[in-house]
């Protein structure tokens, strides 16, 4: 038997035997004590230092692409201020397009090795070019404050917290790929075998990421997240040179959460199918009207319309569309309607969040953020970073490594007080299309992911990128999939647009991007039923397909 | 536990090679590649690598990353058109022109590499057919290959030549091992960081070529990697770096060795760190020795000889194409002084990565003799001509991450005409500055940054500030005196023999200060 340990390195769970914390500790109270007094003094000091081990198995064509193997590495971000809570070294610079602060985050590495002398001398290193850069940054500041006319209002720079210890034991993550190996070759013949497949991929991926938070403020953190994701993507090329590719994953948090065996079986010969299907669907053309967003379509959809504008941080950035900010209290979607943010849920509706942490980034507990309430707009996502009328986090402090943290989404969750059956969704779309004079309405069932501009110098829009969608025809005749859709809106519209929901939540496990990098998120939704949504066509390849047909077929080239 | 999985996962007929199998299937039903109105590629290339890589790195004595991974990698490269004019030569080397890279099947099995070959090959030739169009188009527009015998050397003699060998996996526990022992020594020694890092890499290397050609050969090799940073008193910062090469059948060096290369690295950066700086520019006599005459070597030969021209770059933004740079000398120019000559021969250090026994369009490496009495008689070649050379000369290489390969020296032999010792090189070296009213001769023995001034009495005073690849290479035609020869490594991938060299009458200025900022606190390992 061949198994996947994830287990960390530095396991022990007592401090004194925890290396990297006894090193983040004694450097943060030595800098401290360094840098104490007069204008230069830091009044802010936080570490976090994260612990990722990885694991790949990926099989193509009846062979294994990539071997099982674990890589660990370790990585340090710092965050130095200079000043104090209200206006401090990392205060946006008015009239430019940047902050002190951004050479404070770096993710160097840190040794692998519990050698406590080593890893401080890399705290030490790193750590003094963050003092340098916060205390250039707060002269800036202090010299733009005196150039500047005086600012309409500002909510401080760093909000107070109480600090937290709470140091959680190591657990360790553990896959016995001897099973998985011969399994996921097996099934890659069944798409290598098919000729008008181009592509394909199964794999298995595992890791686990021991985050260590160590601020002057005094707290000490130390929180384990295990992640696994089973993959599989096959993709073809339409007659018109499009690409059609699709993905089917599943995100869990422990390896008994897997698909087994049998359902895996089914998800290869349905992928196989769908893509086949989808490479001789037509095309679609620009088109608006009523569309029914599946389950994990409409999470997406809540994400990419709602999510990235409650960010905190944009409502006092003046290149920010701010959509929201002069929203709240107002009604906004039907009142049915209800959205949170949570990230203390791990599991809902019997299906693994990736959104799910304890503690963000910043150190702050997680907690459930409520967007709206019964259709009315009620606040924002928060990180230390404060904003009028908001002078705490709500712990949504989030970034990759390398990266300071900015509020961002976690379990992003639309809950309805009016669940209707997918059945009484479709009658309602086909009545909504009847209405308008059109053929037919739009139903989305898949999608690989979407993007949204939130800022004032382009369209305050968003694009949903679905790969799979259907014609559901007003008349009653059957269902027709299409090929080539981009969802597009602008959001407050879009709410406006939400007439029904669904009565069985879908997930939709990911990673979100933006200005503090990539992080796991999850988009949780019933379906939804838009009085009116635009489609727009998909950019695609031109290439024709394939020359030669694929090599190594039973009873083709080989 | 990656051992066991490979007892579960290799191939189940021994012997049976499945990258050759599969690349060269595909390389040869390359021929039937057709777009309507085209002609198939005239010339169709893959590369392989297969084979396993183990790293380990450590700074100040604590490991920082470690792996152990196979690698299986291909490079293709599609040219349409015909030998006389193709689809080479225009773009840019990495992009859109019928060259591209792509991973292969860490277990490799044949129908797994066919379908990755298979893939690249179908993209590169509709890439190398749209960029053949783009040629065409931008042929009137510019001069382009107008003084060159075609844009391909064609019909070439086929090679076959399958050497393998059983790979030995590198042993990362005990590369973990020894970084870690190195690294720590860089403790306590008034150092601002210091890391050790060892690859190792045992594997072969695939050339396919759609004329025929067929290369298997073995490639071993060992880096090991040595860095030091020290803070001077004006907060100078040094970054010094050494680096050893273990060739394919070479013993690593002893522990005992290492250390010693670790302390010696350490003694320069001191000395460098108490070194006065160079205050002013000096007009003088420049005595290079060892590593810095190899330097100066380099930075004065190296694009001189290589005769593929750089590809025209073509600008999406005009829809023009600018004329392709030539690097290289022309022949009958004058680089060294009467009676030096230069050759390069990757056959005198097999084994190393510089040198193999065929290149990587298949040819056979060979010595080429490119400057005879300081003056460019050849170029080294690959078998894409230029305005003066038409025919390969076994010099294509690629660069280690298997890039597009172009004509590179391997290992460069640079020999005066009279080679006279040390202590007579010094002789001349006074006597020189003697001549220009000067006390004193600025030696450089390394590309460290610590230069020495010597007085006429032969009594030695560091110095830094100093930039060596500041030196005007123009300057190695006044050359009249060499010394000693001796070999070294430069960068990863090419060696230089070189002898000491003296340059009469050279300017070197100072460079430009770049002090860090101070920092409050020292490391907690000082004095640990």
């Amino acid at each position: 038997m061949v198994v996947w340990m994830l287990a960390g390195l530095a396991s022990a769970a007592e401090p004194e035997q925890d290396a990297v914390l006894q090193a983040l500790v004694a450097e943060n109270e030595a800098t401290m004590a360094a840098w104490e007094g007069g204008q230069d003094a830091l009044y802010f000091l936080g570490f976090r230092a994260v612990q990722h081990e990885s694991q790949r198995l990926v099989a193509i064509a009846g062979g294994v692409d990539a071997l099982p193997r674990t890589q660990r590495r370790r990585t340090l971000d710092v965050m130095a201020r200079v000043g104090d809570y209200d206006l401090d070294s990392t205060h946006r610079i008015r009239g430019s397009d940047s902050r002190a602060w951004w050479g404070s985050y770096q993710g160097r590495q840190l040794p692998i090795d519990d050698d406590v002398l080593a890893l401080r001398h890399a705290v030490w290193s790193q750590t003094e070019e963050a003092v340098e850069t916060a205390r250039k940054g707060i002269t800036r500041v202090r010299t733009n404050q005196a150039v500047k006319v005086e600012e309409q209002e500002s909510a401080g720079d760093f909000s107070r917290e109480e600090p937290v210890v709470d140091l959680r034991p190591q657990s360790s993550l553990s896959v016995d790929v001897s099973t998985w190996t011969p399994l996921l070759t097996e099934l890659s013949l069944v798409l290598a075998d098919e000729p008008d497949i181009v592509t394909h991929r199964l794999a298995l991926m595992a890791e686990t990421d021991t985050e260590w938070i160590v601020t002057s403020e005094g707290t000490r953190i130390r929180q384990t997240r295990h992640h696994l994701r089973l993959s599989i993507q096959a993709g073809a090329v339409a007659d018109d040179g499009m690409d059609v590719s699709l993905y089917r994953w599943r995100d869990v948090h422990d390896a008994s959460a897997l698909p087994d065996e049998a359902e895996l079986r089914a998800w290869v010969q349905t992928l196989r199918q769908d893509v086949l299907d989808l490479r001789e669907a037509p095309r679609a053309d620009p088109w608006s009207g009523p569309v029914l967003l599946l389950g994990r379509a409409a999470g997406v959809f809540v994400h990419e319309v709602i999510g990235h504008r409650v960010e905190g941080h944009r409502q006092e950035d003046e290149d920010e569309g701010q959509t929201f900010k002069a929203l709240v209290g107002q009604q906004v979607t039907d009142p049915s309607i209800s959205i949170v943010d949570d990230p203390t849920l791990a599991i809902y509706a019997g299906e693994h969040l990736n959104g799910h942490y304890a503690y963000d980034q910043e150190g702050v507990p997680a907690q459930k953020a409520t967007i709206v309430q019964d259709g009315v707009f009620q606040g924002f996502l928060l990180s230390r970073n404060p904003i009028p009328g908001h002078d705490r986090s709500n712990g949504h402090g989030r970034a990759q490594v390398g990266l300071a943290p900015v509020a961002r989404m976690a379990n992003t969750m639309v809950l309805t007080s009016k669940p209707q059956s997918e059945a009484q969704l479709k009658a309602q779309l086909r009545a909504e299309a009847k209405q308008r004079g059109l053929p037919y309405g739009l139903m989305v069932d898949d999608l690989n992911g979407g993007f949204t501009l939130t800022g004032r110098y382009t369209p305050n829009a968003f694009n949903i990128r679905a790969v799979r969608a259907w014609r559901v025809y007003a008349d009653g005749r059957p269902d027709e999939l299409v090929r080539g859709v981009d969802l597009v809106g602008t959001p407050i519209e879009a709410l406006r647009n939400i007439v029904a929901a669904g009565d069985e939540p879908g997930v939709f496990n990911g990673y979100c991007g933006a200005e503090s990098g990539s992080v796991p998120n999850a988009a949780v939704s019933p379906s939804l039923l838009l009085r009116s949504l635009e489609i727009q066509k998909k950019e695609t390849s031109l290439d024709r397909p394939p020359l030669l047909p694929k090599p190594g077929l039973p009873g083709g080239d080989s | 536990m990656i051992a066991l999985l490979l007892t579960l996962l290799v191939p189940a007929h021994a012997g049976d090679d499945p990258v050759l199998d599969a690349v060269v299937a595909e390389v040869e039903r390359s021929a039937e590649l057709r777009l309507p109105d085209n002609t198939p590629p005239h010339h169709v290339i893959a590369r392989a690598r297969s084979g396993w890589a183990g790293y380990a790195n450590a700074r100040m004595g604590a490991l920082t990353w470690t792996s152990l991974s196979p690698v299986e990698d291909l490079a293709v490269e599609v040219r349409a058109g015909t030998p006389d004019f193709d689809s080479s030569g225009l773009g840019t080397r990495w992009l859109d022109t019928g060259f591209s890279r792509a991973g292969l099947p860490d277990v490799p099995t044949v129908r797994a590499v066919r379908e990755v070959v298979w893939r690249e090959l179908d993209e590169q030739y509709k890439a190398a057919v749209e960029n053949l169009g783009r040629k065409t188009g931008a042929k009137d527009q510019l001069k382009l290959d107008d003084d060159r015998e075609g844009n391909w050397q064609a019909n070439i003699e086929p090679v076959t030549s399958i050497t393998r060998r059983e790979l030995i996996m590198p042993d990362v526990a005990t590369l973990e091992a020894q970084v870690r022992a190195l690294s720590a020594r860089m403790r306590s020694q008034g150092l601002q960081d210091g890391n050790v890092s060892i690859s190792s890499w045992d594997g072969h290397y695939y050339v396919i070529t759609s004329d025929g050609t067929r290369i298997v050969q073995p490639s071993r090799s060992t880096t090991i990697t040595m860095r030091v940073e020290i803070r001077a008193d004006d907060d100078e910062v040094l970054g010094l770096t050494d680096v050893i090469a273990v060739a394919d059948g070479d013993p690593m060096p002893s522990d005992a060795a290492l250390a010693a290369r670790v302390d010696l690295l350490m003694a320069t950066a001191q000395a460098w760190a108490a070194a006065e700086p160079l205050d002013a520019p000096w007009y003088g006599p420049v005595l290079l020795e060892g590593e810095a005459a190899a330097d100066f070597a380099e930075d004065s030969l190296s694009q001189e000889i290589s005769g593929t021209p750089e590809p025209a770059e073509w600008q999406r933004w005009t829809q023009k194409a600018r004329p392709e740079p030539v690097d290289y000398a022309e022949p009958g120019t004058r680089l060294l002084p009467r009676g030096w000559t230069v050759t390069d021969d990757p056959q005198r250090s097999l084994g190393h990565a510089c040198c193999l026994a065929f290149d990587a369009e298949g040819a056979p490496s060979q010595p080429v003799r490119v400057i005879e009495d300081g003056v460019v008689v050849a170029h080294l070649m690959s078998r894409t001509p230029n305005e003066h050379f038409s025919e390969t000369n076994g010099h294509a290489r690629s660069t280690r991450d298997n890039n597009r390969s172009m004509a590179r020296p391997s290992h460069v032999v640079v020999e005066p005409a009279r080679a006279v010792s040390k202590a007579a090189l010094w002789r001349t070296a006074r006597k020189q500055a003697k001549a220009q009213g000067l006390d004193r001769v600025l030696v450089v023995r390394d590309r460290s940054g610590l230069a020495f001034w010597r007085t006429l009495d032969g009594d030695e005073i560091p110095v830094r500030g100093f930039d060596s690849d500041e030196l005007d290479a123009r300057a190695a035609r006044g050359m009249t005196v060499a010394g000693p020869s001796s070999t070294h490594m430069m960068g990863q991938s090419t060696m230089y023999t070189v002898p000491d060299m003296l340059i009469a009458n050279v300017a070197v200025v100072p460079d430009e200060p770049s002090p860090e900022p101070r920092t409050r606190r020292v490391s907690p390992l000082a004095g640990k």
